[in-house]
């Protein structure tokens, strides 16, 4: 897995690629978490190149919206692969997350929360 | 029915290769990209649970990994020698809990049973095991239904 990150005006986008699992999920959880330690409020995450996430990609996912949101951040997920979109499904993280199917709808999602 | 199997340490790193046992038989066996793909996030699950409960901390151990398969029907079986196991105790995850509600985790075994045509899990000769077995010929209705049996 890897995690390009860049700053666009004022919106932290995380391009994640590869894969989220028990592997790379630890990895992903601290660099996360540590964007908002350093006081990142709004994320959007594109997931256009992940291609597998298991449950330990999932619970990477839910360690890092629940610190957010308790600061009060706004984070969107962007650009599901149906194999991700499909995992998300099944456990029900469609729709306890904010999901868009295009990056330019994410970033306007986050600027308007 | 031939049957491959392989030793592998029970431990997160070893993850890669037992996808790296998985695939290429998978291939071979003429499973699609999509069921193979269901299979390794099955196989990461059941893997994932065995290094973190099956052994000990100061007594690490191994894992097995078989394959057999024939025309229509690909079986992948998970081995271990540490204590029971019997994931039919437990419990399924609240999906509709909220995000502040969520456990975290608890969603590996739900994951499995929701990948494969059919989940088996037994004791055999003092060992637990897991059998993910996928049918080329299964569609989302017969998943959906096996997968209502815990």
């Amino acid at each position: 897995m890897d995690i390009d990150v860049r700053l666009q005006d004022g919106i932290h986008v995380l391009k994640i690629s590869g894969q989220l699992d028990a592997l790379s999920g630890p990895d992903y959880e601290q660099r996360v978490n540590r964007l908002i330690a350093e006081g990142a409020r709004r994320l959007v995450v594109d997931f256009e190149p992940l291609v597998y996430i298991s449950s330990a990609g999932l619970r990477a996912l839910l360690n890092t919206s629940k610190p957010l949101m308790i600061q009060g951040g706004a984070l969107v997920y962007a650009n599901l692969q149906p194999s991700v979109r499909e995992v998300f499904e099944m456990t029900g993280l469609l729709s306890l997350f904010k999901v868009c199917d295009s990056l330019p709808e994410a970033i306007a999602l986050v600027q308007a929360s | 029915m031939k049957v491959v199997s392989r030793r592998l340490p029970a431990a997160i790193e070893q993850l890669t290769e037992a996808r790296a046992f998985l695939k290429p038989l998978a291939k071979q066996a003429g499973l699609d990209e999509r069921l193979t793909g269901r299979l390794e996030l099955a196989l990461e699950e059941v893997f994932v649970n065995v290094c973190h409960y099956a052994y000990p901390p100061d007594r690490p151990g191994e894992i097995e990994l078989r394959i057999s398969a024939d025309r229509d029907c690909f079986i992948l079986d998970v081995l271990d020698d540490g204590q029971p196991f019997d994931p039919e105790t437990l419990l399924e995850p609240d999906l509709s809990a909220s995000l502040e509600q969520r456990p975290i985790g608890g969603l590996g075994w739900f994951l499995t049973r929701q990948m494969v045509s059919e989940l088996r899990c037994r004791r055999e000769q003092g060992r637990n095991l897991v059998s993910l077995i996928m049918r080329s010929t299964d569609d989302e209705d017969s998943r959906a239904s096996s997968s209502g049996h815990g």
